[in-house]
């Protein structure tokens, strides 16, 4: 809760001083909005649902820039994985009940965030580092394909994904993008005893530069 | 201008292909054909303290599309077979139904034949579908109906607690075995499988067994 307060605060501050933004800059390039389109790899950290890493993601994110040091912007995120488990014997905490089958997990989420990110005065031309947080609402659906049976569970939850890296000009108009991150979800699934998501994120794309 | 306006069209569709291409059906062919198995315990009672008991060599069945009541003799002996090779190694005593055993094992099968049709051609009508008049002027006739048929399987043991019946005035069903999936089109096959599947049942009940 703090942390959107925050976030809103600095964005307020920033805007009402964008009129007095000089245009002559001491740090790395001037930006006033950018469009990125990044490949989305997530690694599960933690969960006991599934272990596999998801090569199939995508992130598309928009920023405006108040000023050099920060920017403010939305991201919309999607990322799929599966993965198949041997046949095992899955038993209750309290013995009670005991399942045996193999199966399938497969896990769709898509997250969508306000966000807000830090550049640091560096005197560097080329790269433009950052951090930022992205906060918002994910929309997870967990699936589990067993015989001929499924179990489907949707749900949405809080994300909130903190995240470390760098632009890199490329010319005028592009410049490349790298981050890692950090993804947090309240989604849960009781099924399986899942009660919230973690991933390491990266992120490796391209921006467009916009006047 | 045109430039950004070319870009938010190509960001527009490159975001509306990303999300569409998002799902992906499982990879179903890694699923075994194998029943999945559950079983389920009174954890009050002490398997323990059972001695003896009896099954009867006849198997309900239960067939949605059939009239028949009971599975075929040979068919049945092999699972009560299965039922009674598993108690025997467990340590329990088969006895008459007159000779009042401890424990009541009753068998019952299921099948269950989900029948769908589709009739196709409702999917004309959704914008930029080929239609009537793309064809020159007359509508689309399908002089036939898709049909599936999904075929599943159950298989139910229970052991009931006849020893306790009457000072608890109540028939404790204390293990449930249920067994289910697709079936095959061969008998043999789904018999055999039904064999293996007692025989797991067993396997993660460990707790059966008398003293």
């Amino acid at each position: 809760m703090k942390a959107k307060y925050l976030i809103t605060f600095i964005t307020l501050v920033f805007a009402g001083s964008s009129g007095f933004a000089q245009k002559e800059s001491k740090s790395s390039f001037e930006i006033d909005q950018l469009i990125g389109l990044n490949w989305e790899i997530n690694v599960p950290a933690g969960n006991n649902y599934i272990s596999k890493t998801s090569l199939s993601g995508f992130k598309f994110e928009y920023r405006k820039f108040f000023s050099d040091q920060f920017s403010a912007g939305i991201a919309i995120g999607w990322n799929t994985v599966e993965q198949y488990f041997p046949t095992k014997t899955y038993e209750k905490t309290d013995g009670s009940v005991a399942v045996t089958t193999d199966m399938i997990r497969q896990a769709f989420n898509l997250p969508m965030m306000a966000t807000a990110h830090y550049y640091p005065q560096l005197p560097s031309h080329i790269f433009k580092p950052y951090i930022g947080i992205g906060l918002g609402a994910q929309y997870s659906s967990q699936d589990v394909y067993y015989n001929i049976y499924v179990i489907e569970n949707d749900d949405w939850g809080f994300v909130a994904r903190p995240e470390i890296g760098t632009l890199a000009r490329i010319n005028e108009k592009i410049a490349g993008i790298a981050s890692v991150g950090y993804n947090y979800s309240t989604n849960k699934m009781d099924a399986l005893g899942v009660s919230s998501l973690k991933q390491v994120v990266f992120n490796v794309g391209i921006a467009f530069l916009l006047d | 201008m045109m430039i950004f306006m070319r870009i938010k069209i190509a960001l527009s569709l490159f975001l509306v292909v990303m999300l569409a291409g998002c799902y992906k059906e499982p990879a179903y062919e890694e699923l075994s054909d194998n029943f999945t198995v559950t079983t389920n315990r009174d954890l009050e009672v002490d398997f323990g303290t059972y001695k003896t008991y009896f099954i009867s060599d006849t198997v309900p069945y239960h067939s949605g599309t059939s009239k028949d009541s009971m599975l075929p003799a040979a068919e049945a002996k092999k699972l009560v077979d299965a039922v009674k090779a598993n108690m025997s190694t467990r340590g329990y005593t088969f006895v008459p139904k007159a000779a009042k055993p401890d424990l009541g094992v009753s068998l019952g099968a299921l099948k269950d034949t989900d029948v769908g049709v589709i009739y196709p051609g409702w999917w004309y009508g959704y914008p930029g579908w080929w239609g009537g008049g793309y064809w020159g002027g007359y509508y689309p006739y399908y002089p036939y109906s898709i049909t599936y048929v999904i075929t599943s399987g159950n298989v139910i043991v229970d052991i009931v607690d006849l020893k306790s019946a009457v000072p608890k005035q109540k028939l404790v069903v204390i293990w449930n075995a249920f067994i289910g999936g697709g079936l095959a089109t061969s008998t043999t096959v789904n018999i055999d499988m039904a064999i293996d599947a007692i025989d797991q049942a067993f396997v993660q009940s460990k707790y059966i067994q008398s003293k």
